[in-house]
């Protein structure tokens, strides 16, 4: 048997920030995907502490696999509770989905005058990406374009987006929202 | 866990897309946020993506807010408009009911349409069912003509009292209600308002038509 694998910090906070996504969209709520990444790392790291992953390569998948049955148990806590207010709260197709909780209102602002600096035709295959869910194939049959004028236009359209969240960001330039806290 | 030929893959299939929008097939699922764990670039673009869809949810629901409010205000216009026409005929007009939205005894019009402004700009005009249609009670598809390429649609649907049947939006110009209403016998009126992504607006005007039997 080989030596326990062992994380640097930048790839503990690349795992905790991925489990807070996956955290956010199961719950729809921060306060809980926080908690949920937090006893997530928590435990992979104990597990790993005990030599209980051989192959790093097979590290995303143990993590998600340990981050779903977080998850798991906090449904089990949380559902004796829930309240009718959470209930009526559950998102529809065109609501703004679980993940609202990623970007504050000052990043969305950001968004917003970014967005309106865009062509309409760029805003609407961002719109038919993000809010439609369409994938790129589709989204060109309905533009009338080929499929690599479309990646095109979004990844010009998503960098200029990128550049404008960036903007007064955090110094350290990681990404923004809770860190994690206990390590 | 820099970018890699996984990125590319799943950019390529608009995977963080349909993430967030709740498209992604469930057996696509894990592989995704496998990556996710992984790679910041795809993250970054989740937190873009999640962004997104609150200002289009957002900007969706003040269209909707302003188009009832257009519909009040529609109302309002109809209902002066009837009572000076009364006035000058001499006809008596019913006034609104208690604690209903203001209604004219006769049945609102508003036959023109106002079209989007600029180059390239078709008109905006309806399709069928044309003015004064006859229409069974199930087959109520609206089709209207596509003022520009980037228009979304506020769609209403009245009774000829002028209460709310049917609203919603779209960026479709074709409309079937066939599946999800079933009207009763009677007159009825619809009318379509665009906006444009550069905030410019238009309106089919209200148009009428009967179902029977």
């Amino acid at each position: 048997m080989g030596d326990p694998i062992r994380l640097s910090d930048d790839e503990v906070e690349s795992l905790w920030a991925g489990v807070h996504i996956v955290a956010t969209r199961a719950l729809g709520d921060p306060g809980a995907a926080e908690e949920v990444a937090q006893e997530t790392l928590t435990r992979v790291l104990e597990a790993l502490a005990r030599g209980r992953l051989r192959d790093p390569a097979n590290l995303p998948s143990f993590v998600r696999r340990i981050a779903l049955n977080v998850i798991a148990d906090h449904f089990r806590t949380k559902s004796r509770t829930i309240s009718l207010d959470a209930v009526r709260r559950v998102p529809t197709a065109h609501q703004s989905g679980p993940l609202h909780s990623l970007v504050a209102e000052e990043e969305r602002e950001r968004l917003r005058d970014a967005l309106a600096e865009l062509s309409g035709r760029d805003r609407e295959i961002l719109r038919l990406s993000y809010y439609e869910g369409l994938p790129p194939r589709e989204i060109a049959a309905r533009l009338g374009e080929p499929p690599p004028r479309i990646w095109k236009r979004k990844s010009r359209a998503l960098k200029r987006l990128r550049a404008a969240l960036a903007k007064r960001a955090p110094e350290c330039g990681q990404e923004s929202g809770p860190s994690p806290t206990l390590l | 866990m820099a970018e890699d030929l996984t990125c590319h893959r799943l950019r390529i299939a608009g995977a963080v897309g349909r993430y967030v929008a709740g498209s992604l097939p469930k057996a696509e699922i894990p592989g995704f946020e496998e990556h996710l764990l992984c790679c910041p670039g795809c993250r970054d673009e989740v937190r873009i993506a999640a962004g997104l869809r609150t200002v289009f949810t957002e900007h969706d629901a003040e269209a909707e807010r302003q188009a009832r409010r257009r519909l009040g205000g529609w109302f309002r216009v109809v209902l002066g408009s009837g009572l000076a026409a009364a006035v000058l005929a001499g006809v008596l007009i019913l006034g609104p009911e208690k604690g209903r939205e203001a209604v004219s005894s006769r049945p609102p019009h508003r036959d023109r349409g106002s079209s989007l402004q600029g180059e390239g700009v078709a008109a905006f005009t309806v399709v069928e069912p044309q003015n004064e249609a006859v229409l069974p009670p199930d087959a109520l598809k609206f089709i209207w003509h596509a003022p520009a390429e980037d228009a979304f649609y506020s769609f209403t649907l009245t009774d000829e009292a002028g209460d709310l049947v049917w609203q919603g939006t779209t960026r479709d110009s074709t409309l079937d209600l066939s599946t999800e209403l079933r009207l009763q016998p009677g007159r009825y009126f619809w009318y379509v308002d665009a906006r444009t992504d550069d905030a410019r607006t238009a309106s089919t005007g209200a148009h009428e038509f009967r179902v029977i039997r």
